[in-house]
């Protein structure tokens, strides 16, 4: 299977590491790198559906707009690309905020390509990647609290509340088990953990374009700019 | 209740010098003249009380009758007020008592029974009080009664003693009817004992006090002016009596009160009088005799019929005063007494106009007359009677100056220790506020201070968290960039060497790489946050152990959080802690040969760490062999931070390293 990448990174030498890495894995094709979001949404601008990278890599920390507001923004477009996030260690904050404006994962700077390699087969095969113990607690704080009824509201195109076997699942993460000891200690496939942690994410993800603003302007993603820039 | 008012002051030697004495009699004969004194008021009371039933409503309205007790005949005024008695003790109730009392001393005062009225005086007062506001204005009502029957005995001493104690007390509670009545009281005192700049003094105090505007006022006001007026007229300032009656007049008419109107014009006929303005002082004289008459009846002996008589006599018009005279004389022969001082002033007013006509035999009839009527006087009055009566008088008079010395030597008294006290309290509360001032500066410059510590600290905490973040991002983007780039192309060197040797080079590289990668991330995490909870340093252990479980597949973790309290660790001791745990984890997983690590996170009054394995244990020369670099830097940290870490042999095996908040 071929995977079609793309990469937005503003600095220089974990640009090029990222792209010594992928020349390593075979079936791969950059389509464009970036390195600023600005720079990102311009590169997307205008491709055909066709034309779009399955996954985008993105730096949080750059000059300008920052990673998860270009996600944000991306997201909402282009709801079929799969967004990872480059960072340097696995319980940064950023990361959940990432993910709530629409990331499906993350994947730590220094790892290897195999491990590159995996992130993208698990985003775009299941939907989402391995989740941190970091991550996983405050998806469970986040998600325990949304009731059924909150997720019955009209427009909600996925159901936000979480189902036992979820919160099973995200309590095991927590306590820092991988999903090969869950799926054992549930007695279910490793395949099947992988994609209730894609629920999961999905379930994370501010659903319309006005949620995302209003969580932007709650998290202060975008500064202190006016939203009636995008 | 009796307002005093003046009863002008006879030119007669006798009259002027008897005056003071019989004035008091005189004044309550005056209040009697009113024995049908029916005004619509009192006649639409006395038909609604008659034509009542019911025995509580009909004592209310006997009540509401005797409000006007100086218009209602004293004969009638007694009937009512047995009537009253009666109701109230078949009633029962103590509402109506105070009120049926007053009209009972009221009566006994117009029926001159003194003796009766002081001693129902005295049983009130002793149930009621000054000091208890329920019964304050009884007492006062009571106090005031008790003068008139001081002043009704002519105890001049004792009446103004009391005046001067009800207005001493009537002035610690501000209460300005009783003031305005008993003042006018003193001034009418000092005007039959001549002193009449202190009786101005004491009217106008009086005055001071009325708030025209309020009716209850208005009965002291109309006396006041009366007097006011009186007292004008007899140091002939003439436009200043006829200022005062001329607001007396149309206040009585207002009033209804004929007793008052009466006594007005009497007043302004005589300030006519004064004036020579003859006519109008007859015609206004006539005014007062008919509405005396009207209430009355007609007049035999009469102040307002000898003032008449004067008026006559004065104008020249002696015909007319020698029949008002004579006419009356004749009718008093039958009934009245030889010896009554009032009879004396008619023989002599008469003896005046025969002396004027020129009818000598007539005159010398009258001066007969008045000898014998003297003599009947003086036999009813000895002149050693007389001498004790002037004697008394002067004892008084000199006795109400040393009371009236003494009242303004206690107000002295009282207003230089007032002043002193009130001093005294303003210093104090000067002093308290600046002290009060004083400790608000202070705590206002230490507050400035604090703000200003804290201001400094947060502008200290701020750079060093911007010089931190300042650096975790340089070692992100520079290091770490390098770092990562170093390690992923040992991956790519690794993938491709097939010498033995470089292998082996290559492997070492890589891990040294792995481990510069490893320290630069935990250092980059422990510099980019402000503040680490344990639950935090928790998940990141556990990704720690998730890498290692990679390299060491037959050992197997658990990581038990026990965390009720989220303790907060500066980034320094989270790191330090964060250290510990990661090497003592290193160190059971190389040295230990278990199978099984557990970390235990527990979090309450005090927070406590434990990583334990199933392993050989420790022993303590094992502790002390193996106590290399890592052990010691594990102790350094722990003391660094303030903590407590101890190794301990666990039963049968394994071990465990506990690290504490104390070092207990």
């Amino acid at each position: 299977m071929k995977f079609t990448v793309a990469l937005t990174e503003d600095n220089v030498i974990n640009k090029n590491t990222f792209l010594q890495k992928i020349n390593q894995l075979a079936g791969y094709q950059v389509l464009f790198t970036a390195t600023s979001g600005n720079a990102c949404l311009q590169e997307l601008k205008g491709l055909p559906d066709s034309k779009l990278p399955q996954v985008i890599f993105m730096d949080l920390e750059m000059p300008g707009m920052s990673g998860i507001e270009t996600i944000a923004i991306a997201k909402s477009s282009y709801p079929q690309i799969h967004f990872i996030v480059l960072t340097i260690f696995d319980d940064d904050d950023k990361i959940f905020d990432a993910i709530r404006a629409g990331a499906s994962g993350y994947l730590l700077k220094h790892e290897s390509a195999e491990v590159l390699h995996e992130a993208v087969v698990n985003v775009v095969e299941y939907g989402g990647a391995p989740m941190s113990p970091a991550i996983a607690r405050k998806a469970l704080q986040l998600l325990s609290h949304s009731t059924k009824e909150e997720a019955a509201a009209p427009g909600d195109a996925f159901p936000s509340f979480i189902t036992g076997r979820e919160k099973e699942i995200l309590q095991y993460t927590v306590k820092g088990w991988d999903a090969k000891r869950i799926a054992a200690t549930l007695n279910i496939s490793t395949l099947t953990v992988r994609k209730h942690i894609a629920n999961i994410y999905q379930k994370l993800k501010v659903q319309s374009k006005a949620q995302i603003f209003q969580m932007a302007h709650k998290n202060k993603w975008f500064g202190d700019l006016d939203d009636s820039r995008y | 209740m009796i307002y005093w008012i003046i009863l002008e002051k006879n030119v007669s030697l006798i009259m002027k010098e008897t005056a003071n004495i019989i004035w008091m009699s005189f004044l309550f004969s005056m209040a009697s003249f009113f024995c049908i004194g029916q005004t619509n008021s009192i006649d639409s009371l006395k038909k609604k009380m008659w034509a009542e039933a019911e025995p509580g409503n009909k004592l209310q309205l006997l009540i509401d009758l005797c409000e006007h007790h100086q218009s209602i005949n004293k004969d009638s005024l007694y009937q009512y007020a047995r009537l009253a008695k009666k109701l109230e003790l078949k009633n029962n109730t103590q509402n109506e008592k105070g009120a049926v009392m007053l009209i009972l001393i009221n009566t006994y005062l117009r029926l001159g029974n003194i003796d009766s009225a002081t001693a129902l005086v005295e049983e009130g007062l002793s149930n009621n009080t000054l000091k208890d506001p329920a019964t304050r204005s009884m007492y006062f009502k009571l106090a005031a009664l008790k003068v008139d029957c001081l002043g009704d005995a002519s105890n001049y001493k004792d009446a103004l003693s009391e005046l001067y104690k009800i207005i001493y007390e009537a002035e610690q509670f501000r209460d300005s009817l009783v003031l305005s009545k008993n003042m006018s009281t003193i001034g009418v005192i000092n005007y039959n004992l001549d002193h009449i700049a202190e009786a101005f003094n004491w009217y106008f105090k009086g005055i001071s006090y009325i708030n025209s505007n309020d009716s209850r006022f208005y009965s002291s006001a109309i006396v006041l002016y009366i007097n006011l007026a009186e007292t004008y007229r007899w140091v002939q300032q003439t436009d200043s009596a006829s200022y005062y009656i001329n607001k007396a007049i149309p206040l009585s008419q207002q009033t209804g009160n004929l007793f008052f109107l009466a006594n007005s014009l009497r007043v302004k006929a005589n300030i006519y009088k004064e004036k020579k303005e003859y006519p109008l002082a007859e015609k206004t004289m006539l005014e007062c005799i008919e509405i005396r008459e009207k209430t009355e009846g007609k007049l035999t002996m009469s102040n307002e019929q000898l003032a008449i008589a004067g008026i006559y006599l004065r104008s020249g018009n002696t015909d007319k005063a020698i029949k008002v005279l004579s006419g009356a004389l004749l009718l008093n022969n039958v009934k009245g007494n030889e010896a009554d001082p009032m009879r004396i002033s008619y023989y002599q007013t008469l003896a005046k106009c025969y002396q004027l006509k020129g009818d000598s035999k007539n005159y010398q009839q009258t001066l007969e007359k008045i000898i014998t009527s003297k003599d009947a006087f003086y036999q009813a009055n000895s002149a050693h009677a007389i001498a004790e009566l002037q004697t008394k008088y002067e004892v008084q008079k000199k006795e109400s100056t040393i009371i009236k010395q003494q009242f303004d030597l206690t107000r002295q008294y009282y207003l230089f220790y007032g002043l002193l006290l009130l001093l005294l309290f303003i210093t104090t509360v000067a002093w308290l506020l600046f002290k009060e001032d004083k400790k608000r500066q202070q705590l206002k410059m230490r507050q400035i201070q604090e703000e200003e510590k804290r201001l400094s600290i947060k502008a200290v905490t701020e750079a060093e968290e911007a010089e931190r973040k300042r650096i975790a991002a340089d070692l992100h983007d520079s290091l770490g960039a390098y770092a990562a780039s170093i390690a992923s192309n040992i991956d790519h060197l690794h993938i491709s060497e097939t010498n033995k040797g470089n292998r082996i080079a290559l492997q070492q590289l890589r891990s040294n790489s792995q481990s510069i990668i490893s320290q630069l991330s935990n250092t980059i995490w422990a510099l980019k946050k402000e503040v680490f909870s344990l639950t935090a340093i928790s998940d990141r252990i556990k990704i720690v152990i998730q890498r290692l479980q990679n390299n060491y597949p037959e050992v197997t973790f658990d990581v038990c959080e026990n965390i009720e309290t989220d303790y907060l660790l500066s980034p320094t001791h989270a790191f330090d802690l964060f250290q510990i745990m990661q090497e003592s984890i290193n160190n059971a997983l190389r040295h230990s040969e278990g199978s099984h690590i557990n970390i235990l996170i527990e979090a309450g009054q005090q927070w406590k760490i434990i990583i334990e394995d199933n392993g050989k244990g420790i022993n303590s020369q094992r502790l002390k062999a193996e106590g290399g670099n890592g052990l010691t830097n594990m102790r350094n940290r722990a003391q660094h931070a303030g903590w407590g870490i101890l190794w301990q042999q666990n039963t049968p095996c394994g071990t465990s390293v506990i690290i504490s908040s104390t070092t207990n």
